[in-house]
């Protein structure tokens, strides 16, 4: 029996944490499927497939052998650490060896993984002593311009991503040639990730690129390969707009797995506080450490992966450098270690963000300990499969916070179990993309009249040309659209929204200042605002000075023996009101709106989790961005009638005229102390909390019983309410919408913002909620949202009315808090107002 | 369904001049009117070209135009022999202007031409009336530009020929220089007049070296792809005068400077007064394999009143030449001199001299410790001292081992 299962054994019998196991989910091992390599492939590629240690295929690795030589285009989803790369190189080595003229193209989202790919290639060349005939070349925003003219004419084989094609290869094609003319392969790895308007964007630039290949007279085919998704076939299609064979019978084999969920046990029965989550994931982790099971630990925020590093050097019994922490704000080399020393067993943990998510190859880990539901049901598998390597046990385990969600998968875990992960959605005839694409396509190549863009008919491209034509980009001659305008179409777009300079972290040191990391500009006021404590690999800096003009935070190393926590508030405030239209129980509108982020404040927490004095206030410029809404508003009617039926909550809490009087009587009488952590009042009054919601009670009176009062620090107050949150009608609405509205607009919920308000300002103190595009300037789904506004409440009314839950899920209009309530009775109320669905009183 | 423009408008997206009411209106003054010209049938439609003859006498700035007498220094530095034995109607002078600087969606719409011809210079401009007329003007090219032509251009490797490449390449068609030799005459300006000039570009060498004054009609560079993207929008013609009056200059300066560079090379001494662009003529003879004449500028640059930093590089190349057809004595003594002055490599190929040609190790002992000693003083630069010493180490260590293998 190896460490793990000895330990799992352990586990089950110990309380303290089988007792809180609320799942335990085992998966049998699985064995491979292996398949011999086929004799069709290039001797040289055999010979060197047996030199780097590899004796046979697995099942998907020669499905994919046999499907592109088939000519068809190919999506390989297997899981995490199943030889993907392999489907790919094989058949490109071999059609590079063949051809001397062949070329293959590699794109990949972010240049770490290009770097990966392109050391993984060389290892290959190496082993076929093919070096100098097959040269690879990386060419990104880093190459030396010197350099490029060389690779243009040279590469066989190049690696790049979407964004250098974009601006960079395709504006310039006819310097590449000779490359399109022979490109053979085109491989797009992690196509996950090109989803929402990134992928809307990638879409676009891939219709370009077939545009400049018909041209050239190549027909490529198409490599891709994907984390799992709900809709590989549907993305990958969407993506190159041809047929795509999907192969995803993972022939890898894989040791036993086990999948538990883990439950923080209540500490505070009366109040329903459960053990802190990172204290929890840390002891769990800690435990496997000391099992010399090699663990990866995901926290949801920077913070927490700082938090928990600290904490689990502390209480497990390893040396500094054995536990790593990796987020984003790391420097690449340091990055590059870890990963290196992860792959080797010299690191034995690692604590990360998602930052890690994405194709970064560590190897396979013992366990996977994911403290908190990461957001999504294929974020999940994602983190749970970075445990398991070849036949050895793994674990992966999920330890749930208080927060609702958290606490609805503890209580159905078939929720996580039985559903299939998430959509990665696109939509490449979004007008705002699709016109900057076909501005881009026809720098490349004048559009002849009755040619199509891609599945964007002849039609639909005419009459985006004519009025490109008509606003003098374009110029009509001899029935083509030709570029007139000495703009460079492609310079103007970015594939990933506005890209702004990120934020330098440095430290004083005995020899001056050092590098410690970075950080985009609105990360920047959250972690590194003045007076912040950063934690970077478990160390920690004060920070003395943010200057944010010349994006610089200037930090020195502290031995704190807290943390600090920013407080943001954001407002949403309206520019101008384009379009208003009375619906049922209100009004749609449509404008533009300004929402702003604070950092207003911090408090200062001990590492043992509670408040201490000394937080304070802060000065920082609000974060703003400008942006189009759509916003539903509710009329005091609907209210009323809600409120008539019992069924609207969101009326502000009359304590009642005696509630000061009663405050202070209940903070004497518990001396003045939190009586949760003990903490003692610190020039601020500690908070007087219900124990049972206040909303719950009939009367005032009876709500504000002195047993049912309780005095609580701020902190604690914070954790108990979550617990007892009630969920309005209003507040299901707005959870509702996120999910639903990426759906009708073919965009990643990222792309959108939700916000709501029971007393808007913008709307005359009336209750709105708001639904508002993500990426600065408009691209257009608001406006489509107010245009579909009938539609999508209808949808959203059939949805939680067929919704099976009792209370509101995470699949409908969110669960309330543990011992709160949900909010599906009130939502389908106010639903119903806004359908306009008669209700006898 | 509301109409595109006004779901883009609904999104805030404005397209270029949205209001027709803004635009200007279109009033036709067609370019044959502005300019002359004639249309010119091609199996790929009407190409539309304007023809100028210069008679010889004519002058373009100071001097008359002419063809150089010789061509071959010219054809050595632009090692291409073919260039020295070519008639001089085969020259082929070219420069475009563009509705862009960079990328395959930037079109040449004004290509310029010029060609000496027996009695005097013809200049050919030809023009895109519009964008679809390009292929029928690549073709009219093709006839034009022959197989055993020579190009001049300024600056035209890395700008107009790709250029018209591209083109030729989007349009499908086969273009016209494959393997033609190449002048081009920015590289030889950048090279001669690097540290003369303050710019080399070609409107401010026609002023400092042609005395060419461009009239008022003339026009900056930068402003002439929109200028021809509004005459694609208006229809009128007129303010393109400029731009042909431009391109025309343009190609009458490069034959000018072709000569007047050609002159330069072949008779440095009779013509050219600054030490810094004699200097300069000398090191392109020594690279390009005339050592003799390289010799006989360098010889009579030294004896100009000269910056030191030149007389020490000039001292430095001069003896090379001098070491490489034998004449050691003259190298010798041009390395004493150096020497005396403090250069540490004076001393290095005297050492060189001693050990190699006339197997004296002592003497060649006794500068290497000369050299060392001059380079540990203090205000020998760091670079200098990093660059020099293990080298100067190795020689000494080398030197005195044959020495002792010799006294025993």
């Amino acid at each position: 029996m190896d460490n793990l299962e000895s330990l799992l054994a352990h586990w089950r019998a110990e309380p303290s944490i089988g007792g809180n196991v609320t799942h335990w989910h085992q998966q049998p091992a699985r064995p491979g499927a292996f398949q011999p390599l086929p004799d069709s492939i290039h001797p040289a590629v055999a010979a060197a497939f047996a030199r780097l240690g590899y004796s046979q295929l697995y099942s998907h690795q020669a499905a994919a052998w046999e499907r592109l030589q088939a000519g068809e285009n190919i999506a390989v989803v297997t899981g995490t650490a199943s030889g993907k790369t392999l489907c790919y190189n094989l058949p490109v080595l071999d059609a590079l060896l063949r051809d001397s003229a062949a070329r293959a193209l590699y794109l990949f989202p972010t240049k770490a993984l290009a770097y990966d790919q392109r050391n993984e290639i060389e290892s290959w060349l190496d082993a076929m002593e093919q070096r100098a005939a097959i040269p690879v070349s990386t060419y990104d925003g880093d190459t030396p311009t010197h350099q490029r003219s060389a690779i243009r004419r040279g590469a066989r084989l190049l690696i790049s991503n979407p964004d250098m094609l974009h601006h960079g290869i395709l504006p310039n094609h006819t310097a590449w040639a000779e490359f399109f003319g022979r490109l053979r392969f085109i491989v797009i790895d992690e196509m996950h990730s090109y989803r929402g308007v990134f992928g809307s964007h990638v879409a676009n630039v891939l219709r370009r690129l077939a545009r400049i290949l018909k041209f050239y007279g190549a027909r490529p085919l198409f490599v891709l390969a994907s984390a799992t998704i709900a809709n590989p076939r549907e993305l990958a299609e969407g993506l190159i707009e041809q047929p795509v064979m999907v192969i995803d019978v993972d022939g890898a084999p894989r040791g036993p797995r086990h999948f538990l969920i883990y439950n923080p046990p209540v500490v505070n029965a009366e109040l329903g506080l459960r053990a802190s989550l990172f204290q929890e994931s840390v002891r769990l982790a800690s435990d496997l450490l000391d099992h010399n099971v090699q663990t990866i630990l995901f926290g949801r925020t920077r913070r927490m992966v700082e938090v928990m590093l600290k904490t689990l050097r502390e209480s497990s019994h390893t040396e500094q450098d054995e536990v790593r922490g990796y987020r984003g704000g790391y420097l690449v080399a340091e990055r590059r270690a870890i990963e290196a020393g992860l792959r080797s067993g010299q690191v034995r943990g690692v604590v990360a963000t998602t930052a890690l998510e994405l194709g970064v190859d560590i190897g396979g880990m013992g366990a996977s300990v994911l403290a908190g539901y990461p957001g999504s049901v294929a974020a999940t598998w994602q983190q749970a499969g970075r445990a398991g390597r070849g036949a050895g046990a793994a674990l992966s385990l999920l330890v749930a916070s208080s927060n609702p969600l958290d606490q609805f998968l503890a209580r159905h875990p078939e929720y996580i179990l039985g559903r299939t992960p998430e959509h990665a959605l696109i939509n490449p005839d979004n007008l705002i993309i699709l016109l900057s694409h076909l501005r881009c396509a026809a720098f490349e190549l004048p559009f002849s009249k009755g040619e199509n863009f891609g599945s964007v008919p002849s039609g639909d491209v005419e009459e985006f040309l004519k009025l490109l034509a008509e606003g003098g980009q374009l110029h009509l001659s001899g029935g083509k659209y030709f570029w007139m305008s000495e703009q460079q179409p492609a310079q103007a777009v970015s594939l990933r929204g506005a890209g702004s300079d990120s934020v330098v972290i440095q430290a004083a040191t005995d020899k001056g200042w050092a590098l410690v990391g970075e950080v985009d500009p609105n990360g920047a006021q959250r972690l590194v605002h003045p007076q912040a404590i950063y934690i970077h690999d478990g160390a920690t800096y004060f920070v003395d000075k943010l200057d944010l003009e010349e994006s610089v935070a200037y930090l020195r190393p502290i031995e704190a023996d807290y943390y600090t926590m920013p407080q943001t508030r954001s407002t949403v405030s309206l520019v101008e009101e384009k379009t208003r239209e009375p619906v049922p129980a209100g009004s749609k509108n449509y404008g533009e709106l300004n929402i702003t982020e604070e950092v207003y404040g911090f408090l200062k927490i001990q590492w043992s989790g509670n408040e201490m004095p000394g937080g304070g206030d802060l000065d920082l410029p609000p974060m703003e961005l400008n942006t189009f809404g759509y916003w539903v508003t509710i009329e005091e009617a609907a209210i009323e009638r809600l409120r008539q039926r019992g069924l609207w909550s969101n009326d502000p809490n009359e304590y009642g005229s005696h509630w000061p009087a009663v405050r202070d009587s209940v903070r004497a009488r518990d001396n003045y102390t939190c009586q949760v952590c003990g903490a003692a009042e610190n020039g601020r009054p500690h908070d007087v909390h219900h124990k049972q919601p206040f909303r719950s009670f009939t009367s005032v009176k009876e709500a504000n019983r002195l047993e049912n009062l309780v005095t609580l620090c701020s902190n604690c107050h914070r954790r108990a309410e979550t617990i007892v949150r009630i969920r309005s009608g209003l507040a299901g609405l707005s959870f509702i919408l996120q999910h639903l509205a990426p759906l009708y607009l073919m965009c990643d919920p990222r792309d959108l913002g939700v916000y709501s308000d029971p007393k808007a300002d913008f709307a005359d103190g009336m209750p709105v909620v708001v639904v508002f595009d993500q990426m600065g300037n408009a691209l257009g789904f608001s406006q489509k949202l107010f245009e579909l506004h009938a539609e999508l409440m209808r949808s959203a009314y059939q949805l939680v009315n067929e919704c099976a839950c009792l209370d509101g899920c995470p699949s409908c209009v969110g669960p309330g808090g543990e011992l709160g309530q949900g909010s599906k009775r009130e939502t389908l109320a106010l639903l119903e107002e806004l359908i306009g669905k008669q209700v006898d009183l | 369904m509301p109409s595109l423009s006004d779901r883009l408008k609904a999104l805030g997206l404005q397209i270029g001049v949205s209001d027709p009411a803004l635009k200007p209106p279109r009033e036709e003054h067609p370019i044959e009117s502005v300019v002359g010209g004639r249309p010119q049938h091609t199996e790929f439609g009407e190409a539309f070209l304007v023809e100028r003859f210069l008679p010889a006498d004519e002058l373009h700035g100071a001097l008359p135009l002419r063809f150089p007498p010789a061509l071959d220094k010219l054809a050595a530095w632009a090692a291409d022999s073919r260039l020295a034995l070519l008639p001089p109607e085969r020259f082929l002078f070219l420069d475009t202007e563009t509705t862009g600087v960079w990328g395959s969606g930037t079109m040449a719409f004004l290509v310029g031409m010029g060609r000496f011809e027996p009695g005097g210079f013809r200049q050919t401009q030809y023009f895109l009336r519009e964008p679809i007329e390009e292929r029928a003007m690549l073709e009219a090219l093709n006839h034009l530009i022959g197989r055993d032509d020579a190009l001049v251009t300024f600056n035209g490797k890395s700008f107009d020929l790709p250029l018209l490449k591209s083109r030729y390449l989007t349009n499908g068609a086969p273009h016209p220089f494959v393997s033609l030799p190449h002048i081009d005459l920015l590289h030889l300006a950048r090279r001669l007049w690097r540290d003369l000039l303050p710019s080399r570009a070609l409107g401010d060498l026609e002023v400092s070296l042609l005395g060419v004054l461009r009239t008022q009609q003339d026009i900056p560079g930068w402003m002439i792809p929109q200028m021809y993207i509004d005459f694609l929008h208006t229809g009128d013609a007129r303010p393109l005068a400029s731009v042909f009056y431009h391109n025309s200059m343009d190609v009458l300066s490069m034959a000018s400077l072709l000569e007047h560079l050609a002159a330069k090379l072949a008779a440095p001494l009779d013509i050219v007064e600054h030490h810094s662009e004699l200097y300069a003529i000398g090191r392109l003879y020594a690279d390009t394999g005339f050592a003799e004449e390289a010799i006989g500028v360098f010889q009579s640059t030294l004896s100009m009143e000269l910056p030191a930093d030149t007389r020490y590089r000039l001292v430095a190349n001069l003896a090379v030449l001098f070491r490489r057809r034998g004449d050691y004595e003259a190298a010798l003594q041009l390395w004493e001199q150096a020497a005396a002055d403090g250069h540490v490599y004076a001393y290095v190929e005297i050492a060189k001299y001693y050990e190699h040609r006339t197997g004296d190790c002592t003497i060649a002992l006794q500068y290497t410790q000369r050299a060392i000693k001059l380079v540990d003083k203090k205000k020998t630069p760091d670079l200098d001292r990093q660059y020099w010493q293990p080298l100067l180490v190795h020689r000494l260590a080398r030197l005195e081992r044959k020495l002792s293998h010799r006294a025993v």
